[in-house]
């Protein structure tokens, strides 16, 4: 069943709360119905809907705007439209109900004219006083007294608050669950594993408080707890190992997942655990740790179709990043603003592109991640790059007389060189320009450097002053980076990697008001990959180019001539283009533009760095060079020498092996100077921005520190954890009861405003709020107050009586049953057969399925299973594909992390029986299974049972149970042995041990008990 | 009585897959006036707004955007302009995939002729499509909102190009329930490779996986775990299903919880799906008179569209709600007349026998069949020398071609026309929305009033457009 469905039945409890809250709490929270009519739920919509377009956030006709009680009270250019004294008469209901087309509000014209019902709802409200009720998320939470209990029932606050309840409508709470279920349940909600039979044992044992109390402590203090806990979280921060669309390529950003599993195990607060996530990069001095975290909005989905326009999709991610805070943190569907002022709540589409502007000013860089090993890794290949560079000198032959030949040849290439070195002038860009909007910045030796948006296509323009002179022609450099993509110079990270493409060159000189074309000819390369010659980028086609091939990470250089010479004064500008013209992101990374003069000599493009060429031109204008220059040329020599090869090769061998072996997605805020100007988008749409936005949060939740409105990430992450936030505790809080309960206190978990479900039990709600929040956001202890309580341990077995005054089991009269999640039975079943692995972390793996599963996702990729125990390991690792996830997980309602999932489907299918019957993983499971108890109970069929029920359903059998099962398995043996039913094979290892029909009986058995319902359901 | 209660709801909830079997409507009604508020997500389900016109749609899907100018959309202005661009009033400030605005035209790639009573005209590369041209509707007019693939074929199968939607299919069995009573309600059959949108294109989005398309395999089981493991028996396994039943109901006897007694038909009826799968798959049966209209032999390979539709046809005829036929391989940016050839000669037979099959069963007129792709081709040529390509043609999202049959759609008609570029839609348009109502309204469903509450917003199939397509309606 839905979330909704149930959330439809909440009328009843409705009415009582509002009459609990007039008559017990009215000093804390005014009530919302106004005659039956309540403004979030039922007035705001009508003027969302038909006035704010005139009279709203948006504009202000006459004068006039709705959208607050100020702004109703004060009226518009035509003077007020609320009588207070005679509220009857109010110019509002005039023209609301007038019959003349001139007078009538909404005016025909507007074609939005209101029903009879929605002009009576207005009639209602504005009679009773037009107020505008604040929702009750939107207020302070303030701590509730704890209702005295005169009833011997409880073990902390939280059961007052539900006896209380209980009491009101006539109901007792349930018994409490026997110590076996309680161990299940436990084991299972804090670690979402079964328990050890030791540890069933134990627990039973120890009947009292603090035998409880222990065995929940040594709950939260096992590894598996951040573990399933973490599993909940990735729900909700969409996490997934690919890309999304189309080519849904693998994605590395694992080491955010075992951050935040980590994390819950550390413990840390709920507060320092958020702001990592939001804001890490941001904190002052971050750790790896901060700036791992910040993947949490990393795991948007990403497009790398070819034909897109990659901004296009980045402003989806920002969409997705702003829904999926609200829904995380504030309870509030912000996206509904996106498109038009949300109709429920009071956020204005300004208010949404305040908010979306604070996610829109970040790059969306890949960290490398070090640890110590790597760290020395890296020094000692460094130190081999040394040596190795050291020892180049000595591979050079030596002469008849043992001298090496070095020098000599060394000398002959600076005399073959000098004479064709030309002195190049590097040019300093005065204008700098993406027309893509990539991030252009000039490195300390002029050399230009692009990061930030990285779009298909893009146009960069530049424009420098050579000064006086006769230039014959232009350089462009393209350089390695280690920022780049495997190493550069280009910006492709995958396909061609670390490539560029450059489609045209173009050169202009800016006369007054026209530009006149520098014609550039003979162009030369130093390096060129196969079919894309230099001269692609002369012939003005652009679907032609220059490449230099994958993986270069190498200085090259392409130099055109000027076929006209040109002749500039000092203040002339040049401007040149730099037309790049592909797909999947291959433009220019890091390069550097020169000017020559050079007439004597033609320049033309070399494997000689610049800095080594300007020494040679010196050298042939007859000055000595320094020994540190030198040393400069003799490294150049060595670096191109035909005899140093095999060591340059493995110089290049080693610095590929420097780039990161390992890197996650994170966030890097933009500096001041590359501040990102967010649009307010005409309907959401991306392609209809209109005017700039401002930056910051909802108006209506400025009371929070009315003075301080937060402007960036950082500061958001911290408004969000003020004491004065009224959403924030309860969101979370309200989450967590749902764990524990199958159902938040607000149904909505992710919607705490006007459309949301109401609270069954504010109080405690608040309390909990509170609690938590005063605790220094202390989520293990909050684990710990939810599961000590008596309302938690509560049986959930049904009883008829009780059960028809609460069906929903909405005041909590007794336990719920509720089904467990898919990684949750796959785990569990793995585990009492004995082959769930626990190691943890680590990079996604690919457990079982049939290979078909990935046949429909594009390009049909091969499904390979992971090898020895990663085949084993627990669900949260399963490498998840999101165009093709793991099927058996998606068929026990695993959301498919395209979106923020708040709550989980429980559905109940044939498919997941088909699952537990015929699934690789669950017959493997079975037959681990039935090995393991055939070691152990092999002759004695009521022990095999009992130790059966232990081991995988925690608890001992009943008699009936006993007796189906051994009439089942005697059934089973007969068949068999009289040949009327084939057994399966048997293992190996049992093959001398066992006949085939009790084999075949054994197994069948653990195989019924693996798909038993109560196996797949926290009792 | 509130445990009846559950019970029914339950026993509702599982008619979405399956076809209900132990409560007839009249109680189904009752439990609805009893348990459900108006609000609630299942009131307005599983009761056609109207009388249905089909039972059933067949969506043949042609991913990757056949061309339309090439096939439907003759347009004998395109011959003139041949390697011209086209007017920068036509184009104004568009994006495109690949190509750049100026690029020149690329004429037809095939001739046209007149076919059947309604004279329609077709490319002569569909030379079986146009033996039933007087049986179909053909929509010249359809335009998107999306240019590319895994985004438009999202857009097309859930109505929202963002992710987390519902797809057509599981609106189709949320609002009607499924008359299968052994096989799932909704599903997907793929051949061509694998698709761009991926699993989104069938997903059941915020709705429960229960209304999820179930992926059909071309090869092995037709479903995924269908088969008993190595070495367990019909029989044993039939034997394991009756101890999990009555350890089920010990359970049940115990918490009183409704979803055992779900968990317990469910195995029976995996049980049963166990039979009916292969049963499904095995065209033994089947006259050779039909597999040869579809242009299949005994020995046919797995896995083609030709077989697919067979399945399609088999499936309907065993009261499968909505069988999405994705077929791959329509992405012509190079070459689009070579592309076409290859890819009609896969798929133009069957489709058409696909027709006149259901036609001959009497199951056309409760059998809605549309096909078409995510959106359609430029007149303009596409040529990449960095990318190999030439005389290919780009996505084009403002006008393309699908065609419909089945009950309530009329016979023969063309609906629709494009300008004389074919780049825009000048007479009745259709967007997808449209054509997502018309769908809806065929199987007796109002777009506008079959909705599913999530985050406290009623959702739409259509978001808060579409209108029916009129002119087609019968």
């Amino acid at each position: 069943m839905g979330s909704d469905a149930i959330n439809g039945r909440f009328s009843q409890p409705q009415l009582m709360w509002s009459t609990f809250c007039l008559t017990l709490v009215c000093l804390l929270v005014t009530p919302f119905k106004v005659d039956g009519v309540e403004f979030g739920k039922d007035v705001r919509r009508i003027l969302s809907d038909r006035c704010f377009a005139c009279h709203g956030p948006d504009s202000e006709k006459s004068g006039l705007r709705l959208d607050s009680r100020d702004y109703f009270i004060r009226g518009g250019k035509g003077g007020e439209i609320f009588n207070k004294s005679q509220p009857q008469n109010s110019e509002i209901l005039r023209r609301i109900f007038s019959k003349d087309e001139e007078i009538l509000m909404p005016p025909p014209e507007a074609k939005k004219p209101l029903s009879q019902a929605e002009k009576e709802i207005l009639r209602s409200w504005v009679l009773s006083g037009a107020e505008y009720q604040k929702h009750w998320s939107f207020q302070p939470v303030i701590r509730p007294a704890v209702p005295s209990s005169p009833y011997e029932w409880g073990n902390n606050e939280i059961d007052h608050f539900i006896l209380n309840r209980l009491h009101e409508n006539g109901l007792k709470p349930n018994v409490e669950a026997d110590r076996h279920t309680l161990a299940r349940r436990l084991a299972l909600d804090l670690t979402g594993l079964l328990p050890s039979e030791t540890q069933i044992m134990d627990f039973v044992q120890d009947s009292s408080e603090q035998g409880f109390l222990k065995y929940v402590n040594e709950l939260m203090s096992s590894e598996s707890y951040g573990e399933r806990w973490a599993r909940d979280w990735l729900d909700l921060a969409r996490y997934a190992d690919t890309n999304g669309y189309e080519k849904d390529r693998n994605r590395t950003i694992w080491p955010y997942r075992d951050w935040v599993i980590a994390a819950l195990n550390q413990n840390m607060p709920f507060d320092q655990f958020s702001i990592a996530q939001l804001a890490g990069d941001m904190l002052k001095n971050p750790t790896q740790s901060d700036i791992i975290a910040t993947g949490f909005h990393r795991n948007t989905m990403t497009n790398e179709e070819g034909g897109i326009d990659v901004e296009e999709f980045r402003f989806h991610s920002i969409v997705d990043r702003v829904k999926t805070t609200g829904a995380t943190w504030m309870g509030l569907t912000l996206n509904c603003a996106q498109c038009h002022s949300h109709k429920y709540d009071p956020i204005s589409h300004k208010d949404y592109f305040k908010l979306f502007a604070i996610f829109n000013n970040a790059d969306e860089p890949e960290l490398e991640i070090l640890n110590d090993a790597d760290r020395i890794r890296k020094a000692s290949i460094s130190k081999q790059i040394l040596q190795l560079k050291d020892e180049r000198k000595s591979l050079f032959p030596k002469d008849s007389k043992g001298v090496s030949l070095f020098k000599s040849k060394f000398q002959k290439w600076i005399e073959t060189e000098k004479e064709k070195a030309v002195r190049w002038k590097i040019q300093t860009p005065q204008y700098l320009h993406s027309d893509r909007g990539a991030t252009l910045t000039i490195l300390e030796d002029l050399s230009i450097l692009a990061s930030g948006n990285k779009p298909n296509k893009d146009l960069y323009t530049l424009q420098f002053s050579p000064g006086n002179g006769e230039w014959t022609g232009i350089r462009v450099e393209v350089m390695p980076d280690e920022s780049l993509p495997f190493g550069g110079p280009g910006r492709a990270h995958f396909f061609q990697d670390g490539d560029f493409f450059l489609s045209e060159v173009e050169l202009h000189k800016i006369e007054d008001d026209s530009k006149s074309k520098i014609e550039l000819v003979s162009p030369t390369t130093s390096k060129a990959k196969n079919g894309r010659p230099i001269k692609n980028t002369l012939d003005g086609k652009r679907d032609t180019g220059w490449q230099v091939g994958n993986r270069t990470a190498e200085h090259n250089q392409a130099v055109y001539l000027f076929e006209h010479g040109l002749k500039l004064a000092g203040e002339d500008v040049v401007e040149l283009k730099l037309n790049q013209h592909f797909i999947h992101q291959v433009t220019l990374g890091r390069f550097r533009i020169s000017l020559t003069q050079s007439k004597a000599t033609k320049p033309i493009a070399k494997n000689i760095r610049h800095e080594a060429e300007i020494l040679l031109h010196k050298l042939k204008n007859g000055e000595e060079l320094t020994d540190e220059s030198m040393l400069i040329l003799e490294e150049q020599f060595l670096d191109i020498a035909q005899e140093t090869k095999i060591h340059n090769d493995q110089i290049k061998k080693l610095k590929n092996s420097l780039r990161p072996r390992l890197t996650t997605l994170v966030m890097k805020e933009r500096d001041e100077k590359h501040k990102r100007t967010t649009f307010i988008r005409h309907r959401g749409e991306f392609l209809k921005p209109t005017e700039p936005s401002e930056v910051g949060i909802p108006a209506f939740l400025n009371q929070v520190q009315p003075n301080k409105e937060p402007k960036n990430r950082l500061e958001f992450a911290q408004w969000l954890f003020h004491d004065k936030n009224p959403l924030t505790a309860r969101v979370y809080v309200n989450r967590t009861w749902a764990r524990f309960f199958g159902k938040g206190i607000v149904s909505t978990l992710d919607d705490l405003g006007a459309q949301g479900a109401s609270p069954t039990h504010p109080l405690l709600l608040d309390w909990l709020a509170e609690e938590f929040e005063q605790s220094g956001w202390d989520v293990k202890r909050l684990h710990r107050l939810i599961a000590s309580s008596a309302t938690y341990r509560q049986s959930s077995e049904r009883r008829a009586d009780t059960d028809a005054m609460d069906p929903l089991n909405t005041y909590y009269h007794r336990g719920d049953r509720i089904r467990l999640d898919a990684e949750m039975i796959r785990d569990s079943a793995l585990q009492v057969s004995g082959l769930l692995s626990r190691k943890m972390g680590g990079p996604g793996v690919f457990p079982a399925q049939d290979s078909s599963v990935t046949r429909l996702a594009y390009g049909s990729p091969k499904y390979s299973i992971s090898d020895g125990e990663n085949k084993y390991r627990r669900g949260i690792y399963t490498f998840w594909k999101r165009t093709s996830p793991y099927a058996s997980f998606m068929i026990f309602d695993s959301p498919s992390s395209d979106m923020v999932c708040t709550k989980r489907e429980r559905s109940n299918t044939p498919l997941q029986s088909l699952v537990l019957l015929n699934d690789v993983v669950f017959v493997e499971a079975a037959e681990s299974l039935a090995g393991k108890m055939v070691s152990r109970f092999e002759n004695d069929k009521d022990e095999f049972i009992r130790g059966l029920y232990l081991s995988v359903l925690s608890r001992t059998p009943s008699m009936s149970e006993v007796r189906k099962i051994k009439r089942f398995m005697e059934d089973i043996e007969v068949a068999v042995e009289n040949g009327t039913t084939k057994g399966p094979k048997i293992p190996v290892h049992l093959s001398e041990q066992i006949s085939q029909s009790k084999w075949t009986s054994y197994l069948s058995v653990c195989r019924a008990i693996l798909n038993t319902d109560e196996m797949i359901a926290r009792p | 009585m509130d445990l009846l209660k559950s019970k029914l709801i339950e026993q509702r909830t599982r008619r979405h897959f399956f076809k209900d079997c132990g409560l007839g409507l009249a109680t189904m009604a009752l439990a609805d006036n009893l348990i459900l508020n108006s609000k609630s997500n299942e009131a307005d389900a599983l009761r056609p707004h109207y009388p249905s016109k089909v039972k059933n749609v067949i969506y043949l899907f042609m991913a990757g955007a056949p061309s339309q100018l090439d096939l439907f959309d003759e347009k004998p202005e395109l011959r003139k302009l041949e390697g011209k661009p086209l007017p920068s009033s036509v184009i104004g400030e568009q994006r495109f995939a690949f190509i750049d605005p100026d690029a020149g035209v690329l004429s037809p790639r095939f001739p046209f002729s007149n076919h059947g009573q309604s004279g329609a005209r077709l490319s002569n590369v569909l030379p079986h499509l146009s033996e039933v041209v007087d049986d179909i509707a053909i929509l010249k007019g359809v335009h998107t909102d999306q240019f590319n693939h895994a985004p438009a074929q999202i857009f097309l199968n859930t109505g929202s190009s963002q992710l987390g939607r519902p797809s057509m299919g599981s609106w189709a069995v949320y609002g009607l329930g499924s008359d299968s009573s052994d096989l799932p309600g909704f599903v997907v059959l793929n051949s061509g490779g694998g698709l761009s949108g991926g699993a989104a294109c069938w997903s059941s989005g915020f709705m429960p996986s229960i209304y999820s398309g179930v992926p059909f395999r071309s090869n092995g089981d037709p479903i995924l775990n269908l088969s008993n493991p190595n070495g367990i028996s019909r029989d044993l396994q039939g034997k394991t299903i009756d101890l999990i039943n009555s350890l089920n109901q010990e359970t049940f006897d115990k918490f009183g919880d409704p979803e055992t007694l779900t968990r317990v038909a469910n195995y029976e009826k995996a049980f049963r799906m166990q039979v009916s799968g292969p049963e499904l798959i095995d065209f033994s049966n089947e006259h050779d008179e039909t597999l040869d209209m579809y242009g299949l032999s005994r020995e046919s390979q797995s896995g083609s569209f030709a077989r697919n539709c067979l399945l399609a046809r088999r499936m309907v005829e065993r009261g499968v709600r909505f069988v999405q036929c994705y077929h791959t391989g329509w992405d012509h940016h190079s070459n689009v007349e070579g592309g076409l050839k290859s890819q009609c000669k896969q798929t133009d037979k069957a489709a058409a026998a696909l027709i006149k099959d259901l036609k001959t069963r009497g199951l056309l007129d409760e059998t809605l069949v549309v096909w078409g792709g995510e959106f359609g081709r430029t007149a303009m040529v596409e040529a990449s020398a960095a990318l190999g390509r030439s005389a290919g043609r780009d996505h084009h999202s403002h006008a393309f071609t699908m065609w419909m049959a089945g009950g309530g759609v009329k016979k023969g008609i063309t609906v629709g026309q494009t300008d004389e570029l074919g780049y825009y839609v000048v007479e009745d348009p259709v967007h997808i929305h449209d054509l997502q109502a018309t769908i809806l309204h065929l199987l007796g469903l109002d777009h506008e009033r079959l909705t599913y509450r999530f985050k406290g917003r009623d959702f739409r199939l259509t978001d808060i457009h579409g209108k029916l397509i009129h002119k087609i309606l019968a």
